[in-house]
C-alpha cells in the first residue's frame, strides 16, 4: 500500500514538480526569534479559509432574491440540521477574521515591518483589509432584514452627497433610485464572487511577496534599516540563526490558530447566528442603525460630527485615510524598527486604538443610539393629541409607525438621537418640514421614498403643530408657503377640556 | 508538539460533538425576557398608537367598553394579526411583528375582559358593508357637518375635516366605521351623537352608518389604483 502510494507520488512529482514547488516554501529559513508576535496573519487566513468553506455551504442553501432572502435565512436556521451552527460560524469567524486583521496590521505597524523591502508586502494588506471590511459590510446586507435595509439607507446616503455624480453612484450601488431586488442581486455578486476573488488573488501576491522579502525578524534597537545593505545582512543573518519555517514556525502559527477557532466555535454555539433581525419592509425603515461591530465606531463618528462639515469629512476621509495607509511605507521606508525609537509611531498607533475602541464603546451604549420599541410603546403625548385635527392626528400616528419615535422625543419620551420635535413646527416651516423629512441628512434617513404624498403630508401638518402654545408656524419670511389645503382649513382647534 | 495537536485536536472534535446537541431553535430571539401580562404586552406593543391607558393615543381608544362589546373576538385579534388599513401594523411574528399568536390571543382576552366589562354591544354591528354616497351625503350634513366642516372645504368646522382626501387616503373604512359608530369618546368625539342642532336622540341607524361611511369612502381619491 505505501509502496504503491510512493509510487504514485514519484509518478506525479516527475511530471508536476510540485513537491519540488512547495518544499522550499515549506522548509524557508524564517528569523528565529520570530516568535508568538508573528501568529495571527495566518490566523486571518485560517479564517479566511472558513468563510470560503462556509460560505460556499450557505450558497447552497440561500436564495438571494429579495422575495426568498429573508425566509431562507430562516428556513436554514430552523429547517437545515445544523443549519443555525453554519451562520453562526459564518457571521462569528467573519469578526473574527477582521478582528485578526487589525491585530495584525497593529502588529506589523508597531514592528515597523512594512520598512524596506516589504513596502508592497504592507499595501497589498492594506488592500486585504479593505477587502475584509468590505465583505464583512456585504455580509451584513446578505441578511436582507431591517438591519441590512437600514445599512443600506444610510450608505445610500452618504454616497448622494457626492457632488454632481451623488445620484447616478448612488443608482449604481443600489441598482436603481432605491433598495429593490437589483441591489441584493449586486450585492450578492459582491459578496459570494467579485470580493472573495479578489481577496484570494491579494491573498496569494501576499503570500508570494512575504517569501520574496522573507518574514521580517524582531525589530531590535540599533539594528537600522539601510535598503542599500539591508538584503544582504537579513540573508546572512537568517541563514545563521534562522530555523525552517516547517514545523518550527509552522507549529506556533497552528496552536494559536487552533485555539481561536476554538473561540470562534464556542462563540457561534454560544451566541448563535446573527440576525436576521424582523422582514424587511420597503415601507418601514427601521430605525435601529447599529451596524455589526466593525462598523459600529464610524457610526458613532457620524453621529458626533458636526453638522457643517459632516459632508465634507464623510466624503473626504476615507480616501486620505486609505491613501495614508498606502503611502506610509514609502515615506519611512528606513531607520529603526523599534518601538521604542519611534515614539510618534507609537503614540500616533495608541490615540487611534482609543479612539476607535471609544467610539466603538459610544456606539454602543450612548443615549442618541434610538430606542428600538419606541414606536410602538412610548405614547404620542396626551396634551398633544388632545389638540389635533384628523388629519394630523394621521401624522401622529405615522411618527409612530415610520418609527421616528425611536430616534425622535416628543415632550421628552422617546428616542434622544434626533432633535426633540414638541417645538420643530416653530423652527421649521412646512417645505423645510418636508425637505427633512424627505431628504433625511444629519444622520437621519431619508424618507422619500417610503412615505406615500398623503403620509407626507399628514406628517408636515402634525409636526407643524409641535409648537408651545401662542408660537405661530415657522415661515420663511418673502418665500412662498404651501397653504393649508382648501379642506383642512388652518383654524386653531380648541384643546379639549377633559 | 504533536501532544499539544492531540489536544486541540480532541477539543475542537468534543466542541463539534457539544454543537450536535444544541437544540436547532437556537436562532428565536430570545433576548428580552418575555412579558406576561396582557396590560405589559398592550404597553409593550400598542400603547405608542393607541394611548398609554387605552384611550387618547392617536388611533382609536381600545380602553371603550361599548366597543369591546360589539367587536367579535376572532376579528380583533385578525386585526392585531395582520394589521389594518396603512397605519396600524400587522403584530403576528409571522407577519413581521413581534408577538407569538398566543400572545395576541391573550392580549384580546384581556382587553375585552378587563376594558369591556359592563359594556353592552352597540345596536349597529361594528363591521359591516358600505351603503348609498347619497344617501350619506345628507347623513352628513344633517349630522357631522356641524363639528368637521362641509365637505370639499366650503365650510370649516369646529374639530378638523374628515373629508381631506390625504386624511381619507391613511384610513380604511372599518376605522371609520368605528368612529361613526363608537365615536372618539376619549376626545369629546360626539360622532355617535347626540348631535348639535339634532334631538338628543337622534342616532344613526344601521343603514345610516353604512350610508355615511360609503360617503366618506367615495371621498378618498384612489388614483386608478397607485398611490403616489
Ligand atoms: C435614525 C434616527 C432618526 C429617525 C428614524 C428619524 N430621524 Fe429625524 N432626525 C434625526 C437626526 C439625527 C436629526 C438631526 C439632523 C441634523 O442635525 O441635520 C433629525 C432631524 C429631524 C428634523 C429636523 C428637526 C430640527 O429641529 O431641525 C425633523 C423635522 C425630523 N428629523 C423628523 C423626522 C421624522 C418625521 C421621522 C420619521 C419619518 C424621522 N425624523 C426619523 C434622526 C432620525
Ligand atoms: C403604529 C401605531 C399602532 C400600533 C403600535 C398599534 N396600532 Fe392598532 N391601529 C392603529 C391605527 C392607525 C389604526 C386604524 C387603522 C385603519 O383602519 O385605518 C388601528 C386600528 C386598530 C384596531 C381596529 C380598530 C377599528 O375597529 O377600526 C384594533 C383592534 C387595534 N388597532 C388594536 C391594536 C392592538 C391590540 C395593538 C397592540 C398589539 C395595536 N393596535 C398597535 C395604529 C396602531
Ligand atoms: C360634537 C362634534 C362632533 C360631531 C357631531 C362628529 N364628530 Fe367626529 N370627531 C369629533 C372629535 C372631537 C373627534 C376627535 C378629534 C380628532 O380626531 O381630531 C372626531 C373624530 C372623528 C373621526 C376621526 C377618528 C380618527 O381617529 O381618525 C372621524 C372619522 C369622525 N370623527 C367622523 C364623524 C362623522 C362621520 C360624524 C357624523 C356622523 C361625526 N364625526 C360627528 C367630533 C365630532
Amino acid at each position: 500500500m505505501i509502496r504503491w502510494l510512493r509510487s504514485l507520488i514519484g509518478w506525479t512529482e516527475e511530471r508536476s514538480g510540485a513537491i519540488a514547488m512547495v518544499a522550499p516554501i515549506m522548509t524557508h529559513r524564517v528569523p528565529r526569534d520570530a516568535k508568538w508576535w508573528y501568529v495571527f496573519g495566518s490566523a486571518t487566513l485560517m479564517f479566511f479559509t472558513i468563510q470560503i468553506v462556509s460560505g460556499i455551504l450557505l450558497a447552497t442553501l440561500y436564495a438571494p432574491s429579495a422575495a426568498e432572502a429573508y425566509l431562507s435565512l430562516v428556513y436554514i436556521d430552523q429547517q437545515v440540521p445544523m443549519g443555525w451552527l453554519l451562520r453562526a460560524l459564518h457571521a462569528w469567524s467573519s469578526n473574527a477574521m477582521v478582528l485578526m486583521v487589525v491585530v495584525h496590521m497593529s502588529q506589523v505597524f508597531l514592528h515597523a515591518s512594512f520598512k524596506y523591502p516589504r513596502e508592497l508586502t504592507w499595501m497589498v494588506g492594506v488592500l486585504l483589509l479593505l477587502c475584509t471590511l468590505a465583505l464583512a459590510f456585504t455580509g451584513q446586507i446578505m441578511r436582507w432584514d431591517q438591519d441590512a435595509y437600514w445599512g443600506l439607507g444610510i450608505g445610500a446616503s452618504i454616497v448622494d452627497r457626492v457632488p454632481v455624480f451623488g445620484n447616478q453612484l448612488r443608482n449604481i450601488m443600489l441598482g436603481g433610485p432605491i433598495i429593490g431586488g437589483a441591489t441584493l442581486s449586486r450585492f450578492f455578486a459582491l459578496h459570494v464572487f467579485v470580493l472573495p476573488g479578489l481577496t484570494i488573488a491579494l491573498v496569494g501576491l501576499h503570500l508570494a511577496l512575504i517569501l520574496k522579502g522573507g518574514i521580517s525578524e524582531m525589530p531590535q534597537v540599533g539594528q537600522v534599516v539601510t535598503p542599500e545593505t539591508y538584503r544582504k545582512e537579513y540573508e546572512a543573518r537568517v541563514h545563521k540563526t534562522g530555523v525552517p519555517f516547517f514545523p518550527d514556525a509552522a507549529q506556533r502559527d497552528m496552536v494559536f490558530c487552533g485555539l481561536s477557532l476554538i473561540v470562534v466555535m464556542a462563540l457561534a454555539v454560544w451566541c448563535g447566528p446573527v440576525g436576521p433581525s424582523g422582514v424587511p419592509d420597503p415601507t418601514v425603515i427601521n430605525a435601529n442603525p447599529r451596524p455589526d461591530a466593525a462598523f459600529l465606531w464610524i457610526f458613532a463618528a457620524m453621529a458626533l460630527l458636526p453638522p457643517q462639515i459632516e459632508t465634507f469629512l464623510l466624503l473626504a476621509s476615507p480616501p486620505l485615510i486609505v491613501l495614508g495607509l498606502l503611502a506610509m511605507p514609502l515615506l519611512a521606508n528606513r531607520g529603526e524598527r523599534a518601538p521604542t525609537r519611534r515614539p510618534i509611531a507609537v503614540i500616533a498607533f495608541t490615540t487611534i486604538a482609543v479612539a476607535i475602541a471609544a467610539l466603538s464603546w459610544l456606539g454602543v451604549t450612548s443615549p442618541w443610539s434610538p430606542v428600538m420599541d419606541a414606536w410602538t410603546s412610548v405614547p404620542t403625548p396626551v396634551n398633544m393629541v388632545k389638540q389635533l385635527t384628523p388629519l394630523q392626528m394621521q401624522g401622529a400616528l405615522v411618527v409612530q409607525y415610520q418609527q421616528c419615535r425611536n430616534c425622535h422625543a416628543l415632550d421628552g419620551t422617546g428616542g434622544m438621537r434626533g432633535p426633540e420635535l414638541k417645538n420643530v413646527g416653530a423652527r421649521l416651516s412646512w417645505d423645510q418640514l418636508v425637505r427633512q423629512v424627505q431628504q433625511g441628512g444629519g444622520n437621519m434617513p431619508a424618507y422619500g421614498k417610503t412615505l406615500s404624498s398623503a403620509q407626507t403630508t399628514a406628517l408636515a401638518a402634525f409636526l407643524q403643530s409641535c409648537r408651545t402654545d401662542g408660537v405661530g408656524p415657522a415661515t420663511i419670511p418673502g418665500a412662498l408657503e404651501r397653504a393649508a389645503t382648501p379642506d383642512q382649513p388652518p383654524v386653531a382647534v380648541p384643546p379639549v377640556s377633559q | 508538539m504533536s501532544r499539544t495537536f492531540l489536544l486541540v485536536a480532541s477539543l475542537v472534535v468534543v466542541t463539534c460533538g457539544a454543537c450536535g446537541q444544541i437544540p436547532l431553535q437556537q436562532s428565536a430571539s430570545t433576548s428580552e425576557a418575555p412579558v406576561v401580562t396582557w396590560k405589559g404586552l398592550y404597553a409593550q406593543n400598542c400603547s405608542g398608537c393607541h394611548g398609554a391607558d387605552g384611550s387618547i393615543g392617536g388611533a382609536r381608544p381600545l380602553r371603550d367598553a361599548s366597543y369591546l362589546a360589539s367587536v367579535s373576538r376572532n376579528g380583533l385579534i385578525d386585526i392585531v394579526r395582520r394589521g389594518q388599513g396603512v397605519l396600524m401594523p400587522a403584530m403576528d411574528v409571522s407577519q413581521g411583528g413581534a408577538i407569538s399568536s398566543e400572545q395576541i390571543a391573550q392580549l384580546v382576552d384581556g382587553m375585552m375582559s378587563d376594558w369591556g366589562q359592563g359594556g353592552k354591544p352597540h345596536v349597529v354591528a361594528w363591521a359591516g358593508e358600505l351603503g348609498s354616497p347619497q344617501a350619506g351625503h345628507a347623513v352628513y350634513a344633517a349630522t357631522c357637518q356641524s363639528c368637521h366642516g362641509l365637505p370639499d372645504g366650503v365650510a370649516a368646522g369646529t374639530r378638523g375635516s374628515v373629508t381631506d382626501p390625504n386624511y381619507l387616503r391613511l384610513v380604511s373604512n372599518q376605522a371609520l366605521r368605528s368612529a361613526v359608530i363608537f365615536g372618539r369618546s376619549d376626545l369629546g368625539g360626539l360622532c355617535n351623537g347626540p348631535y348639535p342642532g339634532q334631538p338628543a336622540s337622534r342616532t344613526l341607524s344601521s343603514s345610516e352608518v353604512a350610508d355615511v361611511v360609503a360617503f366618506l369612502a367615495s371621498k378618498r381619491p384612489n388614483f386608478g389604483g397607485h398611490t403616489p
